[in-house]
């Protein structure tokens, strides 16, 4: 007997949602909360707000369990409601400027002082995906981050998959020369690394 | 292969998406060049770091709180569902803007109607007053024949008047002989008054006329009677 697939697995747990188990719910929840916080935790800079759009994207997954369509991944389902909600939150960012109750505090020395640069890899390139234009930073998020196949990164976003293609790809051309400099300043290329593209090889 | 077409697809090829003769094609061009073998391993770095970036943590009561939140959305649901009534309907712009469409024309039609082809207005020719009908001030030809009936060429006022007179007076007489309440029992009069015996009473009390003669605005002399 073969072992079922996720996406057999998402349905089971969806129908058995749609009978108001909350044991599946938890289940699903378990199973996606991270991923979904991986993309939007790094959409959106402050933390609270990523888990609380994480939070809403769950309640709406389940307010709308029984309009749930059968022929979509159920994954691509939730992604694009986690999409959406962030986007909402990021519009309503540029309407309304926050500002944290510290950062009205007299710190002006500290702000004077250069910010210290990353030392390490992934802060480098977290810090530099936080730089990319929204579009490239979705696509990049969704495909090499989360690592969804082309074709649900493409039905997440709506858009069509060579435009994904070519967005993942110009993502990772962006990243690429905001980090060369910065890499090679601080000598970030690792032996392994160069042992990595000897593999290549 | 030369260096430009690498570069195009050195990311794909870093990120494992590249198969087949390309795939080939890359590698032996990156055996032989420096720059692009740099080139890859930004690429490759990147990717090995992307991996490694550690993902945002979420609470570890996060499930506990949903699952409280959503407890709250099912109380509210099955608490509401029963007392509220249904919402009341959006408002279809789909089908309320034809609507309006064609009420607009037809208030555009009705206007264009009402002003009429020389550009006058209906409305303002209906607001003008019509004239005063004062014809009841001068004396008009009697076109009804029921009414001109028992009316000679020599109908005055005077003369009316004087009739009517004489009618009060024998109402009166008939009243002080027989009493108001006598006069009439289911429509008919009583004892000895009959039409004919209003006729002698009305015939007796016939004034007396006094006939002058008077100039016509013409100059001649006419003659007239007055009561």
């Amino acid at each position: 007997m073969t072992k079922p697939t996720e996406k057999e697995t998402d349905f089971i747990l969806m129908r058995a949602i749609q009978k108001g188990d909350m044991v599946a719910f938890d289940t699903m929840v378990s199973r996606y909360k991270d991923r979904l916080m991986n993309v939007i935790g790094r959409m959106l800079a402050s933390h609270e707000e990523a888990e609380d759009i994480v939070q809403e994207t769950f309640v709406r997954v389940y307010q709308h369990r029984q309009s749930f369509n059968f022929q979509h991944c159920l994954s691509t389902w939730i992604y694009t409601i986690g999409l959406n909600l962030a986007r909402n939150e990021l519009r309503k960012r540029k309407r309304f400027k926050f500002h944290e109750i510290s950062e009205m505090k007299g710190n002006e020395k500290e702000l004077a002082v250069e910010p210290k640069l990353p030392s390490r890899l992934p802060e480098l390139l977290s810090e530099a995906v936080d730089t990319l234009p929204r579009k490239y930073r979705e696509a990049f998020l969704l495909r090499d981050i989360d690592e969804l196949p082309y074709e649900e990164v493409a039905k997440i976003l709506n858009v069509p998959l060579g435009t994904v293609k070519s967005r993942v790809n110009r993502a990772r051309l962006m990243l690429r020369e905001k980090l060369q400099p910065r890499m090679e300043e601080q000598n970030a290329l690792s032996k392994s690394t160069l042992l990595a593209v000897s593999g290549l090889l | 292969m030369r260096c430009r077409k690498v570069r195009s697809l050195l990311s794909a090829a870093c990120f494992d998406e590249l198969d087949g003769r390309r795939l080939l094609a890359v590698r032996e061009h990156l055996s032989n060049c420096a720059t692009c073998r740099h080139e890859a391993s930004l690429y490759t770095s990147i990717k090995q770091t992307s991996r490694e970036l550690r993902a945002p943590k979420l609470a570890d009561d996060f499930n506990v709180r949903l699952l409280n939140r959503i407890a709250q959305e099912r109380f509210h649901e099955t608490r509401t569902r029963a007392f509220l009534p249904h919402r009341a309907p959006r408002l279809a712009w789909r089908v309320v803007a034809p609507a309006m469409a064609a009420t607009a024309l037809v208030v555009v039609v009705a206007v264009g109607v009402m002003m009429g082809p020389g550009g006058e207005s209906l409305v303002s020719r209906a607001t003008v007053p019509a004239p005063l009908d004062d014809s009841y001030l001068t004396a008009q030809p009697l076109r009804n024949p029921n009414v001109a009936r028992g009316m000679n060429g020599d109908w005055s006022l005077t003369r009316q008047v004087a009739a009517a007179e004489r009618l009060d007076r024998i109402s009166h007489q008939l009243v002080d002989r027989h009493g108001f309440a006598g006069m009439y029992t289911g429509g008919s009069l009583v004892r000895n008054v009959t039409p004919d015996s209003i006729q002698e009473l009305y015939n007796a009390l016939q004034p007396g006329s006094r006939v002058y003669r008077a100039r016509s605005t013409s100059g001649a002399w006419e003659e007239n009677s007055a009561y």
